[in-house]
């Protein structure tokens, strides 16, 4: 972050407290100028509601996300060996792909039932496993045929040919999707929670929406969007360091 | 030292057959180009040769049937036309990477490395990752690539290609030492011109078909159809040969002395030339005057035209409209010594 993102940050949020203290009038139950709902965080009663509800959410996307990840790494590579498997996983992907990562949650509730695990667990699965697999599946459409031919050429084992050129190419390539569907395990979990369980986060906004506790609200949808950003800089950091990352994970092996 | 057969080869790509037939032979240590223009077939040759396409017919590498073999056990080292560097790799590992299954020494490893980065003048290049290399750097790492598995034979794909003058100097020099060390290399190329001087082999491609493939002592141009003369040129045989201290003149045509570069090997094997068009020139102040124009036509925007020499049918390029059966004057800037003792 640099010295501009800093100062609009501190700008938007001076202006937010200036508009909800003095401009608009509007009771500060209604808006509440920033000072106020960081004075939340300052409340023991509060932060213990938040951080519980928060590492179950945390809990429930990372897990999901994570298993999606890795079914989606391990099909995809299984059709690396069989490219003909391709041509029938491809179309079925494509279909998944396209269905928005919300709308699997009212069919989820329906398939799985209101289970406080299980739900959240198979909605985050389900916006991380397809576009992993979609992802996949065009890198390796994308894929060099050149560098495939120097593998053939150079490489006598199968495992220094996945290890040294396809499995890092494949990863950098598909860096933005897990980006995208890290964020999106977290928000799917998130409108999840607010639909139908009765924890997480999700919960906690609704709940605090229908009592008018705007200030709790807006804290914790500031904890949602400080996650999402977190997110996005983390795999941000990772995919443009990629190719150094990845080549001196593999780098370090064999020199 | 292995040769390379190729015999009765086949490729079709969706449809299109990019070799048709293709019989040639690439003898144990010799230096062979494929020539041809572009979509020729010169990669897809190669490809076969290193197993990386699916053909039809026999391809024999040390005389064994090599069909069934997968390219990582031909034997072969592989310099394709982009280099295909892995970019996740620093050069070091690039250079590396065809030693990993094959050496288990990580001392031999690094020494084998480091030769061949010296060979090629990239020691200062080891640590960076492609991204960061021009095209000549690139090139040369990939050709470094080929070297270091020490295969017997070595196929390079129009090595030439984005690489400065100095660049190039650099990759024959090392060409020129591969073949002199006994291994076998074939070499797509447009630069002929550099590489016939030090070619045993040509193989010339035209839309698929190979129309000529053998030593270059066997190769006669007045039977190849004009469109390919238009870039190949003529062969003739040189009266004499005059050599300098750094340079060497042939005479052809009664008594006609025309620069024949200059080339450190012996000279004295250079007893057949190729004129190519483009250092034939139509000039009236030309010294080989009141020739007759046998041919005309336009290949590649120019006017080509194909003159009567003393028996030989010269192809000159023109800046002046000319008709068939007309007289002209020819100015030969360079003439260009063929290999090829068999």
């Amino acid at each position: 972050m640099n010295l501009k993102n800093v100062t609009s940050v501190i700008v938007f949020l001076l202006l937010w407290e200036l508009t909800a203290r003095y401009l608009i009038p509007v009771p500060k139950t209604i808006l509440p100028p920033f000072t106020q709902v960081l004075w939340n965080f300052t409340d023991r009663s509060f932060l213990v509601v938040l951080l519980a509800n928060y590492l179950q959410t945390l809990s429930r996307s990372l897990l999901g996300f994570a298993v999606g990840l890795i079914c989606g790494l391990l099909t995809g590579l299984a059709i690396s060996i069989k490219h003909a498997v391709s041509d029938y996983v491809s179309p079925i992907a494509t279909l998944m792909f396209s269905v928005p990562s919300v709308a699997w949650v009212p069919i989820l509730i329906v398939l799985v039932g209101i289970d406080e695990f299980k739900l959240p667990l198979v909605a985050s699965f389900m916006c991380t496993y397809p576009p992993i697999l979609y992802g996949i599946i065009n890198s390796l459409r994308m894929f060099d045929k050149d560098q495939l031919d120097i593998a053939a050429v150079y490489c006598l084992k199968h495992r220094t040919k996945y290890r040294f050129i396809i499995l890092p190419q494949l990863l950098s390539r598909i860096l933005p999707s897990i980006r995208t569907e890290a964020v999106m395990a977290w928000k799917t979990v998130f409108v999840a929670e607010m639909l139908v369980l009765p924890s997480g986060i999700g919960y906690l906004a609704l709940l605090y929406a229908s009592t008018l506790n705007m200030d709790k609200l807006i804290a914790v949808i500031l904890v949602l969007a400080l996650t999402l950003v977190l997110i996005n800089t983390l795999i941000d950091k990772l995919e443009k360091n990629s190719s150094k990352v990845l080549g001196g994970i593999y780098e370090g092996s064999f020199r | 030292m292995r040769g390379v057969s190729v015999k009765n080869v086949s490729v079709t790509y969706s449809g299109r057959k990019a070799l048709k037939n293709i019989t040639a032979e690439f003898p144990p240590g010799s230096l062979s180009i494929v020539v041809g223009l572009n979509g020729s077939g010169k990669t897809t040759l190669i490809k076969v040769v290193a197993g990386l396409v699916n053909y039809s017919g026999n391809v024999f590498i040390g005389g064994v049937n090599s069909d069934n073999v997968p390219p990582n056990l031909r034997g072969v080292s592989y310099v394709p036309q982009n280099n295909a560097l892995i970019p996740n790799l620093r050069v070091w590992h690039n250079i590396a990477i065809g030693l990993i299954d094959r050496e288990r020494d990580p001392q031999i490893i690094k020494e084998r490395v480091e030769e061949v980065a010296e060979v090629l003048g990239i020691q200062h290049l080891l640590n960076r990752y492609p991204r960061e290399l021009s095209g000549g750097e690139a090139r040369r790492v990939a050709i470094a690539r080929a070297l270091v598995v020490d295969s017997d034979v070595l196929l390079m794909d129009e090595p030439e290609l984005s690489v400065d003058i100095q660049t190039w100097q650099t990759i024959l020099n090392t060409i020129l030492r591969m073949s002199e060390s006994g291994k076998t290399v074939i070499i797509s190329t447009h630069n002929f011109e550099d590489l016939m001087p030090y070619t045993n082999v040509m193989c010339l491609l035209h839309e698929g078909y190979a129309l000529f493939s053998g030593y270059l002592t066997n190769l006669r141009t007045e039977d190849l159809p004009l469109d390919v003369r238009a870039w190949l040129g003529t062969v003739v045989e040189a009266d004499d040969i005059e050599c300098g201290e750094s340079s060497f003149c042939v005479t052809l045509f009664n008594g006609h002395k025309i620069y024949a570069g200059s080339y450190k090997a012996n000279s004295r094997k250079y007893l057949r030339v190729a004129i190519l068009p483009k250092y034939v020139v139509v000039d009236q102040k030309g010294p080989l005057r009141g020739r007759i124009v046998r041919k005309i036509g336009y290949y590649a925007g120019r006017l080509t035209v194909l003159v009567d020499v003393n028996g030989y049918e010269l192809v000159a390029t023109s800046h002046e409209a000319l008709q068939e059966g007309s007289v002209a004057s020819l100015k030969i800037e360079k003439a260009i010594p063929l290999g090829g003792s068999s």
